[in-house]
């Protein structure tokens, strides 16, 4: 509800007035918030499913199964287990503002959702700005968090295959930059 | 109360607050979760100048919500409730970074970073950047006010200051924010 005292603004306020009142939140911020809910008992831990619900779960997933069965549609099959690993490193993004990231984000977590669904995605993160360094020689200290804004794992067949999966990334469409790096296996 | 005045609404969020209090189960929270997030994130990104303070406000008003809920007796909204929450939270946070505010001059005391972020007319690109670089005095009241629709009233209370103060901080910020926009300064009344 806007304006209970609308014959007290004057062209900043009418222009604050048209500015969004909501705003949606990074789509991981809910997943945080349920874990640190869960953390402290506020919350049943995910998984923990009632007895009354089982049945109808099991009804729902029946039904998913003949649908599945029926249609004949079925995702690509996740590569094998100890497949190659690869690290897409997102960066910054030039103009970036604190408005238009939520809105941001979300489509990012969209697109590692399809992903996850894909069994391609192993995790992902947006970082924070600022970060410590730890240098041997000088010691401990703040340092710009220089040009990695996010990344994210994912498994491919070889590097060719996950930059791909990198190119679908709707960082590119908002002018970033994607490093793609493999994992070394230790 | 500036939000959430739909009979409707508030209903809805009765059953919902119900269930959860019932099930404390996630599906439960996220109905609650996607029916409020949205205004109390742009409200907590907006308070504190910065998306990732936002997001740990939002993540604080959640965890105090669930804990206070078995105690809420509506006497306010559902909203109203969770962004006082909020409101009290950032005052907490602003308090341990160090920041005193001074509401009657909208400037703070001991913070010579906040300085740093002194305004540069033209500087700003849009008004969500000038907001942001507004002292968190001036920019709790004008947000309030001039985004959120709250009255001085209920500033008032919220912030637990007159209404004298929350009008004269508003007009003090909107000053600030025309100068940070490159606007013609507003004409004076005769």
């Amino acid at each position: 509800m806007r304006g209970p005292e609308s014959s007290d603004r004057d062209e900043i306020g009418a222009l604050s007035a048209n500015l969004p009142t909501d705003l949606p939140p990074p789509g991981e911020a809910r997943e945080r918030i349920v874990s640190a809910l869960a953390a402290r008992g506020l919350l049943q831990p995910p998984g923990l499913v009632r007895p009354s619900r089982i049945a109808a779960l099991l009804a729902a997933a029946a039904a998913l199964f003949a649908a599945g069965l029926l249609t004949g549609r079925h995702a690509p099959a996740p590569l094998s287990h100890g497949a190659p690993r690869f690290v897409l490193f997102l960066s910054s993004l030039p103009g970036e503002s604190a408005a238009g990231e939520p809105a941001r984000v979300d489509e990012y977590r969209k697109w590692a959702a399809d992903l996850r669904g894909h069994g391609r995605l192993i995790s992902g993160e947006k970082l924070r700005t600022g970060a410590r360094l730890l240098d041997a020689q000088k010691g401990a200290g703040a340092m710009s968090a220089g040009d990695v804004s996010g990344f994210f794992v994912v498994e491919a067949a070889d590097i060719d295959q996950a930059v791909a999966v990198a190119r679908t990334c709707p960082h590119l469409r908002h002018g970033g930059r994607i490093t793609i790096r493999a994992i070394a296996p230790v | 109360m500036p939000v959430e005045r739909d009979g409707r609404g508030g209903e809805e969020d009765r059953r919902l607050v119900r269930g959860f209090l019932r099930l404390r189960d996630e599906t439960s929270f996220s109905a609650l979760y996607s029916r409020h997030a949205g205004v109390l994130f742009a409200l907590a990104s907006r308070l504190s100048g910065s998306a990732s303070d936002g997001e740990d406000l939002l993540q604080d008003v959640w965890v105090r919500a669930a804990e206070g809920l078995p105690a809420f007796r509506w006497e306010s909204s559902l909203r109203t409730w969770l962004c006082g929450i909020l409101l009290r939270r950032w005052r907490e946070v602003c308090r341990q970074r160090g920041r005193r505010l001074r509401l009657e001059t909208g400037e703070f005391e001991d913070e010579p970073e906040a300085r740093t972020r002194a305004l540069e007319p033209g500087a700003f690109l849009d008004l969500e950047s000038a907001l942001r670089g507004l002292p968190d005095g001036y920019r709790e009241v004008l947000v309030l006010h001039d985004v959120n629709g709250y009255t001085h009233a209920e500033i008032a209370a919220l912030l637990e200051i007159e209404e004298g103060t929350s009008k004269s901080q508003l007009a003090r910020g909107r000053r600030r924010l025309r100068e940070a926009l490159g606007a013609a300064p507003k004409r004076e009344k005769a």
